[in-house]
């Protein structure tokens, strides 16, 4: 048996395919499931922390921006003048821990008629607090982002973060905020600005740890790294030159969508981690800065792979278990049946004797082997049977062979009329059909009467009766005509009456005979049934010879057969037939009937009787082209030739 | 430490502070003076010291930070390739702190890049500055706004607020004289902010640092509208080699192979733009400058049809008809008085 083709491992095959396809996707359905699940949870986680993050910031900013607000009002209402703010300045400085330096910068020649810039500010040092003035020719504040977009749009502004000069590590960000005349609520005066250092911002967000190497990191309006794990890109890199440089256009998208959204949870593109991670960021709408928790996918999704491995390794095994299972279980079906198969082999050689071997099983293998057992066991007495019929058929048809053997040889070979002197050229021949038949022909010199008798005749049946009526007619006919030959009629009723003794079995036979009167040429025909004959002149002429009609033989007693004779000349002729020739058939039935045996007659009758025996018989075998033979085929052809030359052409 | 602070936060993209000194040069004329006759006084020790002086110390001064903008001359210098031609050049500290207009006039550099109009503002205050190459021959400046405020031709900017550099402030005036408009005009800072925000609805801006920046702010290109100067008649050269007339007298050779040398940089540094790239990068860092190599990068690629033509320097001709458009322009706006020097003296062509 081929291992490819076998039926456990197909079954095996199948089952473990099956079983394979619905486990990876129903586990594959589950994994992405749960996984959307982690991933909304670990949004959530992610929502809560990085508002969380957000809002302690923008506390502060807001504590900064609302002492700036309380410096602009007190400036609008005109409490505070020019020449009295540094002690203001250092108050509101030191007042606030967020706050470094404080910063009251005016309009030019809005403080003093005389100077164009005006700026007192109080900052503080380690030493204490500072005060400085600022503007100056090298100094013109009022193109700074801080000064200038308060100052156009009226409103608070916070710079972008910026390095501090005393500490490059250290960065401070700028709020600014208009203040107006108090006379002019329209009339700008100047503008507040309030300096805090990110640090204390910043570590807030540095601080923030979630699962292992999640992180968080804030950038500025234009996605600039404020604070960000990997410490060369602060202040340095945005999300934009990282997307130039990397090359990856999905990292522009994620900085305009930070820009662009208050908040959101997106996935960030591969490059900026080296490995898959998600972003979920809020802006802070103050500043316009971000801030964002990043996680690495791996750490979001690690339960779930660690899940999805020990899924897959008990898969394996319970792969395995079925394995054997099916392999047990289809081995089971498959050792019975591979008996099976060899026994069916040994039946297909014919050897019917070995036993099948023994199936306990009550299931369908087991029915099997029983069925096949019963099979083998009727197929043994079969052929048994076949066996013996045979060899009784072998003897019938030996028997049968024997009988047509015997059939034949009651038929006369040659005429011997050597103590005659009358020349008679006559032929006949029988073929006979395959089964033992009926036909017959006949002739004998009658030396006390010089004459000849000849005779066709046809039994109704076929077979070994039809065979022995046959045997019976002709002794019966030669019997008779030996005692008297004078009359053929007489010769047939009285055969006749024979025949019809005992004759249980309906049989009959179709008789034509006649005697020749060797010296005169007369011959006496008498007919029981039979085709009639053909006869044909010296002069070339031919005709049906008419006969008076008598029944067959053998069908009903005391019946009167008429005699018609018939004078021949030397060199005329007879030809006496059964229905074999003019009933013999061609492949599409068509019989070959008495006309063309007619008109075959006028071209061969000139011929000795034995060339016209031949001719007959050949043309109904070419007529019949190979069809099956159906009846016996006799011919009888006779020529008068009282002189030897006559007949000699 | 606002103070100090401020100046950090100036370093980065500020041009105002850059052309502010050569604004007070121009607007005070008493300095303009004292430059000349600084100037005559130093051309005059110089020519007689350097008989004596090994001229191999060649100072030269960019006009702005370290940037792609000089890309060429890192890489030349990086290579070799002036010590090469016996030249041992010294790139001089540059930044808003070291306007190159003074320096030069103060023969504190002996070669300087400047705009063509820096160059004839310090004519005008009597600096005999000659120009021996013009490395950047078509005007980068645009006006640029948001997409959004709708501002697509010059008429579009009537009643708006516009922001030009004080120092810079001539192309703009003319585009807006030649169109008809007065928008209300504001001094611009060093950062595009104010645009950004909304405080100004168009600001100057240069092809290679200003719409870079906005780029790398996370605008898109069709967010932004751009409206170029050189499309209205009102672009001028810009980047070009200038020294002392002196200085060329006394020195011609000298001169002649720092231009060359520095062509072959610039062809280099396009052909190269990664080497270009570590030169400049390396130099920012070293200047605490916060720029990003892709600004750098982007900033090159800017440049790189400012500099070619069909992959070839255009350079180191100034266009007659340049210069002759930026004189007209700048006498019509009166910030020309005197008559200027013809082209021949005013352009060297340092080949012939």
């Amino acid at each position: 048996m081929n291992g490819r083709k076998s039926l456990a491992v197909r079954l095996a095959l199948v089952t473990l395919l099956t079983t394979g396809s619905i486990f990876f996707i129903s586990s594959g359905a589950l994994y992405f499931m749960v996984r959307d699940i982690m991933l909304e949870h670990a949004e959530d986680q992610a929502r809560e922390l990085t508002h969380a993050t957000a809002n302690r910031i923008r506390s502060s900013l807001n504590e900064v921006a609302g002492s700036a607000q309380g410096l602009a009002s007190a400036l609008n209402s005109g409490q505070i003048r020019p020449d009295g703010l540094f002690p203001v300045l250092d108050d509101v400085t030191l007042q606030s821990d967020a706050v470094q330096g404080t910063a009251v910068t005016y309009e030019p020649y809005a403080a003093d008629p005389d100077e164009r810039y005006f700026g007192p500010f109080s900052y503080e040092t380690p030493d204490g607090i500072e005060r400085m003035n600022l503007g100056g020719d090298d100094f013109d504040y009022f193109t700074r982002d801080w000064y200038q977009i308060p100052a156009l749009t009226r409103s608070g502004f916070w710079t972008e973060p910026f390095p501090s000069a005393a500490d490059p590590d250290r960065l401070i960000t700028t709020y600014s905020r208009p203040f107006f005349d108090p006379d002019d609520a329209e009339a700008l005066r100047g503008i507040v600005t309030m300096d805090i250092e990110l640090p204390a911002l910043t570590e807030r967000v540095d601080e923030v740890e979630i699962f292992d190497s999640g992180f968080a990191f804030l950038v500025s309006p234009r996605t600039r790294f404020i604070t960000y794990p990997q410490r060369d890109w602060i202040m340095r890199e945005s999300l934009f030159s990282l997307a130039e440089t990397l090359d990856e256009p999905e990292l522009r998208e994620l900085g305009r969508h930070i820009q662009r959204t208050d908040e959101g949870f997106s996935r960030v593109p591969e490059v900026l981690l080296e490995e898959p991670a998600r972003l979920y960021h809020v802006r802070l709408p103050e500043a316009n800065w971000a801030v964002g928790v990043i996680i690495p996918e791996r750490e979001l999704f690690g339960d779930i792979l660690r899940v999805m491995h020990w899924v897959l390794i008990i898969a394996a095994l319970g792969f395995f278990i079925l394995l054997g299972t099916i392999t047990g279980i289809s081995r089971g079906i498959t050792r019975p049946l591979k008996g099976l198969a060899s026994s069916a082999g040994e039946i297909a050689r014919g050897n019917l004797d070995r036993p099948l071997p023994p199936i306990r099983t009550g299931d369908e293998v087991g029915q099997l082997a029983h069925s096949l057992d019963e099979m083998r066991l009727s197929l043994k007495d079969y052929i048994n049977d076949l066996t013996a019929t045979t060899a009784a058929k072998e003897r019938m048809e030996s028997e049968l062979k024997i009988a047509r053997n015997i059939q034949m040889s009651f038929l006369p070979k040659r005429l011997d009329l050597a103590d005659l002197d009358v020349g008679i050229d006559l032929a006949a021949r029988l073929i006979p059909a395959k089964e033992v038949g009926g036909d017959l022909y006949d002739f004998f010199p009658l030396r006390e009467h010089n004459a000849l008798f000849f005779a066709v005749g046809d039994v109704s049946d076929k077979g070994v009766p039809a065979a022995l009526f046959m045997a019976v007619t002709k002794t019966l006919v030669k019997g008779i005509a030996e005692q008297d030959p004078r009359d053929p009629g007489e010769i047939l009723a009285r055969v006749n009456n024979e025949l019809c003794l005992n004759n249980d079995n309906g049989m009959f036979v179709t008789y034509l005979c006649g005697v020749l009167d060797l010296g005169s040429g007369e011959v006496r025909l008498a007919n029981a049934g039979h085709n009639p004959p053909l006869i044909r002149r010296a002069d070339g002429t031919y005709d049906w010879l008419k006969l008076p009609p008598g029944l067959v033989l053998g069908a009903m007693e005391d019946m009167e057969y008429p005699v018609q004779t018939v004078q021949l000349g030397p060199g005329d002729a007879l030809l006496l037939y059964t229905d074999g020739v003019t009933e013999a058939a061609d492949g599409e039935q068509r019989l070959y009937d008495e006309d063309r045996l007619f008109e075959l007659y006028g071209e061969i009758a000139s011929r000795p009787a034995r060339g016209q025996v031949d001719a007959v018989l050949e043309s109904v075998e070419r007529f019949a082209d190979g069809a099956t033979q159906a009846d016996d085929i006799t011919v009888l052809a006779l020529r008068y030739c009282p002189r030897d030359e006559e007949c000699a052409e | 430490m606002l103070a100090r602070s401020q100046q950090a936060m100036a370093s980065p993209d500020r041009m105002d502070a850059a052309y502010a000194q050569p604004l007070s040069l121009a607007t005070s004329r008493p300095d303009g003076a004292v430059w000349l006759s600084l100037a005559v006084l130093a051309a005059l020790l110089l020519s007689a010291g350097s008989v004596a002086a090994e001229p191999q110390t060649l100072r030269f001064q960019p006009h702005w930070v370290p940037q792609a903008q000089f890309a060429g001359f890192y890489l030349a210098k990086d290579r070799g390739w002036y010590q090469d031609a016996g030249l041992e050049l010294e790139i001089l500290p540059h930044g808003a702190e070291h306007p190159a207009p003074a320096t030069l006039a103060n023969e504190d550099a002996d070669v300087a890049l400047l705009y063509l109009t820096q160059a004839l503002e310090l004519r005008e205050q009597g600096v005999d500055v000659v120009n021996v190459a013009q490395l950047i021959q078509d005007s980068s400046l645009v006006l640029v706004s948001l997409a959004e405020s709708g501002i697509l031709v010059p008429e579009d900017l009537y009643g708006e607020r516009v922001s030009r550099w004080a120092s810079f402030s001539l192309q703009p005036e003319a585009l807006f004289r030649t169109y008809g408009v007065q928008p209300e005009t504001v001094d611009q800072g060093a950062t595009m902010a104010a645009l950004r925000t909304g405080a100004v609805a168009a600001a100057t801006a240069t092809r290679y640092n200003e719409l870079v920046e906005l780029y790398l702010g996370g605008l898109d290109p069709d967010e932004i509208e751009v409206m170029p100067l050189e499309d209205h008649g009102v672009g001028l050269a810009e980047d070009g080699i200038y020294v002392l007339e002196s200085t060329l007298r006394e020195r011609p050779d000298d001169i002649r192979a720092f231009v060359e040398v520095s062509l072959r940089g610039w062809e280099y540094a396009f052909a190269h733009p990664d080497a270009a790239m570590d030169a400049v990068m390396d130099r920012v860092i070293r200047a605490g400058e916060p720029t990003n190599r892709a600004h750098q990068r982007l900033m090159l690629e800017a440049l790189r049809p400012l500099y070619l033509e069909d992959d070839e320097l255009r350079g180191p001709e100034l266009d007659r008809q340049d210069y002759q458009l930026a004189v007209s322009l700048m006498r019509n706006l009166g910030h020309l008085e005197w008559e200027p020097v013809p082209y021949e003296q005013f352009h060297r062509d340092l080949a012939q």
